[in-house]
């Protein structure tokens, strides 16, 4: 236990509560943070709130306020580590001192704590200020979020100007997405009906949105906010230092500059003139942006609980779809209590910019109340139809956008922050990829926005392979698929190449400008239709040189690539070996294992299903063989004739996602080519030193 | 000699009997072959058949007729009142066959049966009873699978939990009974193989791709292809609820639900037209007027209802449809002086107040319906509830009698 609470449970004088246990009535006004049973035991004039949470996202409390917990740092010794109850609940035991009933206590997120510990966040993006209200004799405990309203005396040395009370209340914490903390003004006239943060030019000249508007005779002005949200450390704050606000008077319809100096610690509220001959008018504040409530200002019902302080950054919603509507291909959500399930019913794209709608539904009672939706910085009013609220947002595809819905429950509105991914197979990679340059092996290394390039592998003698090392562990792997009469052309000869080629582009034509319009005839909507991954990828096949994209488990790649290159998952793990000497290969390699599926049976292994030869492949064997990758010898590419069948095959199992290589070794020059192609092998495959010691046996 | 002679005539007499009862068994124009027009009703077949003095709905001549199946007899043909897209064919033994208006036939084999030879040459889809670990991809059927009660062949859907505005098929994909496997054009191949899946039901939208009908195919499974949303009557949609009754051996079930919905046409039909005007439509962010097409199913349902369809003089490129665009100086001239407006939130996003009405046009303002309060608005969940789609006949004629909202389904006041 902590050396503070000790001391403090040590200076108990008065004893208020009898040995034993007292169970408390709970009442839980936030849905992020509930207590399920509660109890105040007593041993030896000890007296303990144990307290067992709902969830289990929080092992640790720290009992304080937010910026003591942040104080105190990553020192645990003084956090509250949980117990298991025998409901099987994470349970605290919080000290209880004499005479106190409030008591704030900052929560610990595990998913932020761990993120902490790899280094990806800071310690105080964990911590979720709460507070508990518990009352002995009443036999209750309150639990909520951290709200705080504290009563500031006014030193008033400004003449004109007649503030009757100052009150500075917060809601939450930094990490919070309701969190406010705002001095509430309230004057004793009418005389002013603005404010704003800095010099009277400075407040002259304010966009709307820095304005803050009387809202019957009571300001309310942020102090403390969090510019980047997510990032607490951003949390600027007024509180302290001393800060220039102008206010604007209605009848001289003129701005007038005071001091602002709020004190937390001596609950104080200075307001001191302006010298005009003062260089320092107060420190320059820049504003947070703001966030509109509905209708503009709060509410004025005093039964209205406003914990809407949310504010989302804003999104490039450029994509190089064009214009049109398309249905998601893929659509995921996260966040929220679970209670609300989100679909993207379209996305439309105009001016090169894409919107989605967006539809919620409460699972439980099949209605919802989405009042607005924020998303990119803006604020989007939602339409309620059939028991379901819709909203059409900007929406940075195939990413992960951040949004806060604000939802209506007994008459206090909340903020609750979901991402929404939408994904359309279609949505361009940005711009400024070199990977669809696909007549002969890349001299450098293509560009890749998004992606760093390292370095190029070593190749001494093959000529038809390349690999490119990216960031992370990406590899580009090329492989030159010409064979004989395909090679460099010659001005003149070589007309069946030319012939295919030619073909072949009007081809990739006919696919760019086809972005077909249809009528989805169940819903009636229009939509449009682009080429699918799997037509893409198919595409790619038909080119001289195949590109392979070869990732690690775990990396995520920039969007869109999947139609610029074969992106295949390394180490792959399940193999159809189409010819024996690949499987000897593999075999030389230590990697037979791998092999899932072979022409005919193998005697020796009986997980290894038949599917037959790569030219009459029985498909439906292969993908229940969970085949992951397909590897045919070069005799499958050996003329025109099997090229063509080759694409088609590649095409049939672009849409099965299985990726296909032909091994060229035997179509290099020398042996040391051929035997370098034992390097290809060890990149797909992770075993990059086997491969290159049995090389430089070979070689 | 004598004998000889007699046993001759006695066997000539034999085969001469055999051949008139095969002949009488499987030809006549009643049974078998029945081409497009009309529906017969004989001995009734394991399935059950619904009203036998019914005169039926006429198919389309995209139905093909009652194919010849080796070692099978055609016993009857399943009754329709009003879809005309589908026929369901019953043989001996259990056997069926639907046939669908794309030309498609698929022979439905009972469990444990065989199947027939010759089924594959007459280019016949083999459905294999009993159809579990269906993926379903034709999200207007999953209303009509649930009000028969047989979702338990369902184990895969293209769409996932919060796609779904049903409630009992959303709690289905939520709870793990069914399993979302890829959207139509992508489906989870492995998943499929996985499952042992025996039936993929899809919508016509898998006709824009056809690589994944194939690949589908190639991993040996049946594609069905739900065609309900050809049907003009709006009640030939529901009907398609005797289709999967068929399919999934819920035929009493199927009769049952749509007995009770055809009900609602035969309420109406007693009532007298208010030759009120009703113009449906939605305004696309282009500024053009998207209106239902004059025998679409939407139109229909405001006759129906008592009403009469804004648009039903309107001149239109194609027979049929669902949807025509037009511009706003054609949609003015008609629809400002139509009695009701009801804008389809089906397509784009639905409207809740007049302003929202106003922000799509402020020519609005001048049309008689928005200047007597009479604009409705109906919302984006009509295309999945399929088996209560005929309500909106209800609704539709609530609305022309000043009811109230509560009684609708479908409609709600715009303000």
């Amino acid at each position: 236990m902590a050396q503070a609470i000790e001391d403090a449970i040590a200076a108990l004088v008065e004893k208020p509560i009898e040995d034993g246990k007292i169970n408390l009535t709970i009442t839980n006004n936030t849905g992020m943070f509930k207590a399920v049973t509660a109890y105040l035991e007593t041993v030896n004039n000890k007296t303990t709130l144990v307290v067992a949470l709902s969830g289990t996202s929080y092992s640790n409390l720290f009992l304080g306020n937010y910026d003591q917990a942040v104080a105190n740092g990553n020192n645990r010794a003084n956090w509250i580590h949980y117990f298991t109850d025998s409901a099987g609940r994470k349970a605290f035991r919080i000290p209880i001192t004499s005479g106190q009933n409030y008591y704030p206590v900052v929560s610990i997120s595990d998913s932020y704590l761990e993120k902490y510990e790899q280094g990806q966040e800071s310690l105080q993006r964990a911590f979720y200020p709460r507070q508990m209200t518990v009352d002995p004799s009443a036999k209750t405990l309150v639990v909520g979020d951290y709200e705080l309203t504290q009563s500031l005396k006014i030193i008033n040395n400004v003449s004109m100007f007649v503030p009757e009370t100052a009150v500075l209340e917060t809601v939450g914490g930094p990490n919070s997405n309701n969190y406010k903390s705002n001095l509430l003004l309230t004057m004793g006239t009418d005389s002013f009906d603005k404010a704003c943060y800095g010099t009277k030019e400075t407040a002259a000249k304010a966009p709307a949105g820095s304005i803050y508007n009387v809202n019957g005779r009571t300001f309310t002005i942020p102090v403390r906010w969090v510019e980047t949200f997510g990032k607490p450390e951003t949390m600027k704050t007024v509180i302290g230092s001393t800060v220039t606000i102008s206010f604007h008077s209605v009848r001289k319809n003129e701005w007038y500059e005071r001091k602002f100096t709020i004190s937390e610690e001596n609950g104080t509220l200075v307001i001191d003139e302006v010298n005009p001959d003062d260089d320092s008018p107060g420190s320059e504040v820049t504003p947070p942006t703001p966030t509109p409530t509905p209708g503009g200002n709060q509410n004025t019902d005093p039964g209205y609980s406003d914990t809407t302080g949310g504010a989302t950054q804003a999104v490039d919603n450029t994509t190089g779809l064009k214009d049109g509507v398309y249905t998601p291909d893929k659509f995921s959500f996260s966040g929220g209590t679970g209670k609300i399930a989100i679909t993207c019913t379209k996305v439309e794209v105009r001016d090169g910019k894409a919107y989605a709608t967006i539809v919620f539904r409460n699972t439980k009672s099949g209605t919802t109340e989405v009042g607005y939706v924020k998303a990119g910085g803006g604020i989007y009013y939602c339409t309620q139809s059939g028991g379901t609220s819709i909203v059409t947002i900007p929406v940075e595809l195939n990413k992960n956008n951040y949004i806060l819905a604000m939802t209506t429950k007994m008459s206090a509105a909340h903020e609750i922050g979901y991402t929404i991914f939408v994904y359309i197979a279609g949505a361009d990679a940005k711009k400024g990829n070199d990977l669809t340059a696909n007549e002969k092996l890349d001299e450098e290394a293509p560009v890749i926005a998004g992606l760093e390039f390292k370095d190029e592998e070593k190749i001494d003698h093959a000529e038809f392979f390349k690999i490119f090392n990216y960031e992370e562990g990406i590899r580009l792997l090329e492989v030159d698929m010409r064979i004989q009469g395909e090679e460099t052309k010659e001005e003149g000869e070589e007309p069946a190449a030319e012939e295919t080629e030619v073909e072949e582009d009007a081809e990739a034509e006919e696919e760019e400008s086809g972005a077909q319009v249809i009528i989805d005839e169940e819903t009636g909507m229009e939509i449009t239709l682009i080429a699918s991954k799997a037509e893409a990828q198919a595409e790619l096949y038909k080119g001289n040189v195949i590109k392979y994209l070869l990732v690690p488990e775990g990396v995520e790649i920039p969007a869109g690539l999947d139609k610029e290159a074969i992106v295949v998952q390394v180490p792959v793990d399940s193999i159809y070996s189409a010819d024996e000497k690949i499987t000897d290969i593999m075999k030389l390699l230590g990697i037979e294992d791998l092999i899932t599926s072979k022409p005919e049976e193998d005697k020796n292994k009986e997980d290894v299903l038949a599917v037959g030869d790569y030219d009459d492949l029985n498909l439906k064997a292969l993908v229940k063989s969970k085949c992951h990758m397909a590897i045919l010898p070069e005799e499958s590419i050996k003329d025109s004739k099997s090229k063509e069948e080759f694409k088609s095959l590649a095409e049939d199992l672009a849409n099965l996602e299985i990726p296909v290589l032909v091994d060229r070794a035997e179509y290099e020059k020398t042996d040391s080519a051929k035997a370098e192609w034992l390097k290809v092998y060890g990149v797909l495959f992770g075993c990059e030193n086997e491969a290159t010691a049995a090389y430089e046996k070979l070689k | 000699m004598k004998k000889r002679i007699s046993k001759t005539i006695v066997v000539i007499l034999s085969i001469v009997l055999v051949f008139s009862l095969l002949l009488t068994a499987c030809g006549g124009s009643d049974n078998g072959t029945a081409g497009s027009g009309s529906q017969s009703q004989t001995a009734a077949p394991a399935g059950g058949n619904s009203a036998e003095d019914e005169p039926g709905a006429a198919s389309s001549s995209g139905v093909k007729p009652a194919p010849e199946i080796a070692g099978l007899t055609l016993e009857s043909t399943m009754a329709k009142e009003f879809a005309t897209e589908f026929d369901v064919f019953y043989y001996s033994d259990g056997y069926k066959v639907i046939s669908v208006s794309d030309g498609r036939q698929y022979l439905l084999v009972p469990e444990g049966k065989e199947i027939p030879e010759g089924a594959e040459e007459a280019e016949l889809i083999i459905l294999q009873a009993p159809l579990n670990n269906t993926y379903l991809a034709a999200t207007s059927a999953m209303a009509l699978i649930l009000a028969i009660g047989a979702e338990d062949h369902i184990t895969m859907t293209g769409t996932a939990a919060s796609g779904w505005f049903i409630p009992k098929a959303a709690e289905l994909v939520d709870s793990g009974k069914i399993m979302f496997a890829g959207k139509y054009s992508e489906p989870d191949y492995e998943l499929l193989v996985d499952q042992d899946c025996s039936l993929a039901i899809e919508s016509t939208m898998i006709l824009h791709s056809p690589k994944v009908q194939e690949m589908i195919e190639k991993m040996d499974i049946p594609v069905f292809i739900d065609r309900a949303s050809y049907e003009y009557h709006p009640l030939g949609r529901t009907e398609w609820i005797k289709l999967y009754g068929a399919m999934f051996d819920k035929e009493a079930e199927a009769e049952a639900v749509f007995a009770e919905k055809s009900q609602i046409v035969k309420q109406m039909e007693d009532f007298p037209n208010t030759e009120k005007t009703v113009a449906i439509f939605n305004i696309k962010t282009d500024g053009t007027a998207q209106i239902r097409h004059p025998k679409d199913y939407m139109a229909t349902m405001v006759e129906l209802g008592g009403g009469r369809y804004a648009f039903s003089d309107i001149k239109t490129d194609t027979e049929t449809g669902s949807t025509l665009k037009i511009s706003m100086e054609e949609f003015y001239a008609t629809a400002a002086d139509a009695d009701y407006l009801v804008y389809n939130g089906t397509i784009t996003a639905p409207i809740e107040t007049m302003d929202d009405l106003y922000a799509l046009s402020e020519l609005f303002k001048d049309f008689k319906a928005v200047k007597e309060g009479n604009v409705w608005c109906c919302g984006n969940n009509m295309y999945q509830a399929t088996d209560i789609a005929g309500d909106f006949i209800l609704d539709i004629n609530h609305m022309l009698t000043d009811g109230s909202e509560e009684d609708m389904v479908f409609l709600t006041k715009v303000h």
